[in-house]
């Protein structure tokens, strides 16, 4: 029946003599043209749009890692926090760390450091040891927080290997 | 009547991916931090997401409205609204504290009304993609028929 239709689609475009009458037009067919034209037209306004933006941003994230900064072991983290002797700092938006964070830590989210670096850990000692966790599949927070600390003067930033998972999953207390 | 239906759904459903396009575009940053936030694009393809996303709605939603390649538009904005709406309810479950970000800063928490919503859109697209046949500028004129041979008809 589609084949049919096309027939007469195409000796309506003829030159051929005969009584017409109106039938639907039929979808146009879909081809690989068509999603190249619309995602290939994108990703190259997007891309010219991105570099010639003042507010663009790198194709792949920088790195945020500071040599300064050293990783620690859950296990270790959690002998120092026993301790008490250890400032733990959260670095998730703060949606997140209402929901839930290591207990005693202080937050310090990265869309609001200035401010809330000020209100909660300005006037720690420099020396003092701190641990930075907040880390997910999309974003190291904890990198970003821990080299603006290092940025700061703080000499002995650490950031928790693992994060929160790693943390909660050896069941060490947690709050909310 | 179905053409009809076809081409207000598509202005309809592009306007709005125009609109949401809009709000992103500008501050791609921003934008990345919404994505972030759902915890599912591994960080390397995190900016490139944020960069070439708000587009693809943009160029999408205006081949729509135009009756330009309106099937693949349909086919391709109703897979970003099945990846949206999949990413909504997995975050429902995790129980995540975010917004939605879907129109760029005003802040919607991520919840069933949102996948309802989603759900409403993507079967608008599916109704565009199966029964538009109003185009605007691929035939000439706001025209949905043809003059065929009467004995080629059926």
């Amino acid at each position: 029946m589609t084949e049919k239709r096309e027939i007469a689609t195409a000796l309506a475009d003829s030159t051929l003599s005969g009584e017409l009458i109106r039938a639907p037009v039929t979808a146009p067919r879909m081809t690989w043209v068509d999603y190249l034209l619309i995602v290939g037209l994108s990703v190259v306004c997007a891309l010219v749009f991105n570099k010639s933006n003042f507010k663009g941003i790198p194709i792949v994230p920088q790195s945020f890692l500071d040599e300064a900064v050293s990783f620690e072991n859950p296990a270790t983290a959690f002998d120092k926090h026993k301790k008490g002797e250890t400032l733990f700092v959260d670095a998730m938006p703060y949606s997140f760390y209402e929901q839930e964070h290591i207990a005693g830590a202080v937050s310090l989210p990265l869309a609001i450091f200035g401010f809330m670096y000020d209100v909660s850990i300005g006037q720690t000692d420099k020396s003092k040891e701190i641990i930075v966790y907040g880390r997910t599949i999309s974003k190291r927070h904890d990198e970003e927080v821990a080299s603006n600390l290092v940025a700061r003067g703080h000499k002995n930033v650490k950031i928790l290997k693992g994060g929160l998972d790693a943390w909660r999953k050896k069941h060490y207390p947690v709050e909310s | 009547m179905s053409e009809y239906l076809s081409l207000a759904l598509r202005t309809y459903v592009g306007g709005i991916f125009i609109y949401a396009s809009l709000n992103k575009i500008p501050d791609p940053g921003v934008f990345a931090e919404n994505i972030a936030a759902y915890r599912i694009i591994p960080y390397q393809g995190l900016h490139l997401v944020a960069i070439i996303l708000p587009w693809i709605e943009l160029i999408g939603g205006f081949f729509l409205i135009l009756g330009l390649r309106t099937r693949a538009a349909a086919s391709i904005l109703g897979g970003l609204l099945f990846m949206f709406t999949l990413f909504v309810i997995i975050n429902i479950f995790r129980d995540s504290p975010i917004s939605c970000g879907c129109f760029g800063t005003v802040a919607e928490a991520v919840s069933w009304k949102k996948v309802t919503t989603n759900t409403i859109w993507l079967l608008m697209t599916i109704q565009v993609f199966l029964f538009d046949r109003i185009y605007f500028l691929r035939r000439g004129g706001f025209v949905f028929e043809k003059k065929v041979h009467k004995d080629f008809h059926n």
